[in-house]
């Protein structure tokens, strides 16, 4: 009857052994991490929680062996994930690299580039960052104008990139740029390269952000060298590439729980004698959270698979992402803000840092817009 | 979606598809009704979550999801969910099951008596809000009677007044009164919790979806064929979205409806229950406005299908449970939960044991 399928997923047996050796690392890793910091959850930075984690097994879980992965099932990537997101741990330094990177590089680099990189990801002591917006080029990043020209050995690179996230802290930033030009075909002639940040010619500078905080920067490239064997997939294949990149960004459990904190913090104020009031918000806000998990849930069980739910992580993405994104809005709006104790200066510390970091959760790897747009061509209505 | 479950939705797919071919028959009218069953039951619908033993299918919730949400998707006007999920609720207490179209719903005033010299029990009260209560020749209720919670099974030709009522989509809601009634059977509850009510509201989430499904459907259909500035409604952004955000909402719906079917098919699901009916109730509000907004006048017509749809989801939107219903009683297995323990809870509930 649709173009989509939500058939319900449920998680093996197994995975609830691992869910409690996740939970017994995070409660001691965490011990000393304050509510907000806790409610930055993949915006929190913290090396040394990444390579704790890389010791654990728990960065490039379901890599190969080889290279430093451990060949661990999608499933059970999930649960870490989910775990990790739910606890507000601080993943940003290997985020980017064990979602989307390490992947990308496994299935699209060369040998070179595999044993280069993917290895250190791994032990969560590398990180990546991607570079795709420009100034020019956001949305429709089709337009892009940083380019790439051959010289001996390889490829020189001119342009510039922004809205780059950790690119400050990043090691390696995979990056598309145009390598050629077809005038009936804009999305030809692109092509990604794996560019090291320390290389000559590089230079980043960090945007603070309308919090006060500096999550992405601008990186600009001038005459900067990259080998040929630091070219990602195939020339002029660009396009596809990030398209199947993006799709692994839009499919993760994290696009419904970045205001999760809150939520708990709501529930601890409203613990003695709530009112109608606070019982009918945290009943709407558990009912949405609670499908949001299962319409996740799905789309990972058609992934592990191997079926494609590009549409289905797209529907996902837009309902979590205008979910977490109303609801410090929600919460502000029916908490009883005459109790002035303690745990209630935590909870308004949690209200403020997420109703200013929630216009961002709409923009994150796809505008609310573009992702409409998905949606709208999946119908078939483009 | 297992083999049995897709046989089982493109045959009733097609059965629904042709007993609506020639329009919406008005289905409050006994001798409408009882034709209109007929061929229901030639099909052994309503029999789906029976086991084999008792001349059923041994399906499950998640069968009878399949069914639920073609109910919603083709506006069928007859209580086929309700008799299915009475059969199934009387089949798990033991109770007589009866070979009949059978209503559901839960007892306003209860009394229980037992005559010694018929050796009958007795029931007065009322039951409001009966989907085909007069026409529907039997009814299983809820009721509580001094503290204790009741199955209460009963012939609807028994009640002493009823009242016909409709929805805002013409289906029939009756109240039945009952003064010393005899009853067919009587069973004393262990739980509280309601599971007529828990049930229903599972069979309306499951036709929410249905029918949020068709709206979007007709929805999707008519902008692509209504042209306007010189082309489809469709090429226009401002549309595109719009009817995205339609399909969000049906997806979740359905997503959640399905979820609590499966759920409910491993034990207790009163949580997930409760999660989906709510969720399905969120999506309503907005899917509706747009799928009139995108339909223009032409949807606002009597000629037009899509009332059929919208109707039903405004009063399914009230039956077995309004958003504030659900909204409190989530919020206070919330409290109760507490803070520390609700992602426990939440992954617990959903793990495989």
């Amino acid at each position: 009857m649709t173009n989509y399928d939500f058939t319900p997923f449920e998680l093996p047996h197994h995975v609830r052994q691992l869910r409690s050796e996740v939970r017994a690392f995070l409660k001691e890793a965490l011990v000393d991490y304050t509510p907000v910091q806790r409610a930055h959850t993949w915006t929190g930075f913290d090396s040394e929680f990444s390579r704790k984690l890389g010791q654990q097994g728990w960065i490039g879980m379901t890599w190969p062996k080889k290279y430093g992965g451990h060949e661990r099932s999608t499933l059970e990537r999930y649960v870490v994930v989910e775990e990790l997101l739910a606890a507000g741990a601080p993943v940003a330094a290997h985020w980017i690299a064990d979602r989307q990177s390490g992947p990308q590089i496994l299935r699209f680099g060369t040998e070179a580039a595999r044993q280069r990189f993917i290895p250190a990801v791994a032990k969560g002591e590398l990180y990546f960052c991607i570079g795709m917006s420009e100034p020019n080029s956001g949305s429709d990043l089709a337009s892009i104008s940083t380019h790439a020209t051959r010289t001996d050995g390889g490829w020189l690179i001119n342009g510039s990139k922004i809205w780059t996230t950790i690119v400050q802290h990043a090691h390696v930033m995979i990056t598309l740029v145009r390598t050629g030009k077809d005038e009936n075909n804009r999305h030809a002639g692109l092509s990604q390269f794996l560019i090291d940040l320390n290389s000559p010619g590089v230079t980043r500078n960090g945007i603070t952000d309308h919090t006060g905080e500096v999550h992405f920067g601008e990186v600009f490239l001038d005459n900067v060298f990259v080998s040929d064997d630091m070219l990602l997939g195939q020339l002029g294949d660009g396009w596809a590439q990030v398209n199947a990149e993006l799709a692994l960004e839009r499919s993760g459990p994290e696009r419904y729980l970045s205001s999760y904190q809150l939520y708990e913090h709501f529930l601890g104020e409203i613990q003695d004698e709530p009112s109608e009031l606070e019982l009918n918000l945290a009943g709407n806000i558990a009912a949405e959270l609670w499908t949001l998990r299962q319409m996740s849930l799905s789309v990972t069980g058609k992934l592990a698979t191997d079926k494609s739910a590009i549409l289905e992580a797209t529907i996902v993405k837009d309902l979590g992402a205008c979910f977490e994104q109303q609801l410090p809005h929600n919460i502000q709006a029916a908490l009883n803000t005459e109790n002035n104790s303690p745990s209630s200066q935590s909870t308004a510390d949690v209200l403020s840092y997420l109703l200013k970091a929630s216009p961002s959760f709409s923009l994150r790897g796809g505008t609310r817009e573009i992702l409409r747009g998905i949606i709208s061509k999946g119908l078939g209505l483009r | 979606m297992n083999e049995f479950t897709d046989i089982l939705t493109t045959s009733v797919d097609r059965l629904f598809s042709d007993l609506m071919a020639n329009g919406m028959p008005e289905t409050y009218e006994k001798p409408v009704f009882d034709q209109l069953w007929r061929a229901i039951e030639d099909l052994g619908i309503s029999n789906l979550l029976l086991s084999e033993d008792n001349g059923g299918f041994g399906g499950g919730w998640q069968d009878g999801f399949a069914i639920f949400k073609q109910i919603g998707f083709h506006a069928i006007p007859m209580p086929i969910g309700e008799t299915i999920i009475a059969k199934k609720l009387l089949q798990d207490c033991n109770m007589p099951i009866p070979d009949s179209a059978i209503t559901i719903g839960t007892a306003h005033t209860a009394s229980i008596q037992h005559d010694k010299s018929s050796d009958q029990i007795l029931f007065s009260g009322d039951v409001p809000a009966l989907p085909w209560g007069v026409a529907a020749p039997t009814a299983l209720f809820h009721c509580k009677s001094q503290g204790e919670c009741y199955f209460a099974l009963i012939a609807t030709s028994h009640a002493s007044t009823s009242a016909q009522h409709l929805n805002e989509a013409n289906e029939s809601r009756d109240s039945l009164s009952f003064v010393n009634a005899p009853l067919i059977d009587l069973k004393k509850l262990d739980s509280s919790s309601n599971q007529v009510l828990v049930a229903g509201a599972l069979l309306k989430a499951a036709q929410i979806a249905g029918a949020l499904e068709a709206a979007l459907q007709l929805s999707v259909q008519y902008v692509q064929e209504r042209k306007q500035f010189g082309r489809a409604l469709s090429k226009f952004q401002a549309i595109q979205h719009q009817i995205a955000l339609l399909a969000e909402h049906a997806a979740a719906a359905s997503c959640a409806a399905n979820s609590a079917c499966h759920a409910y098919d491993k034990g207790d699901a009163d949580f997930e229950i409760a999660a989906a009916k709510l969720r399905a109730n969120r999506a309503i509000g907005e899917s509706t406005s747009i799928a009139h907004q995108v339909h223009g006048a032409i949807g606002f017509t009597q000629e037009h299908r899509l009332h059929h749809f919208t109707q039903r989801l405004w009063s399914w939107r009230g039956e077995f449970g309004n958003d504030r219903h659900w909204a409190n009683y989530l919020g206070q297995q919330l409290v109760q939960i507490g803070q520390t323990n609700l992602w426990k809870e939440l992954t617990n509930r959903s793990d495989a044991r």
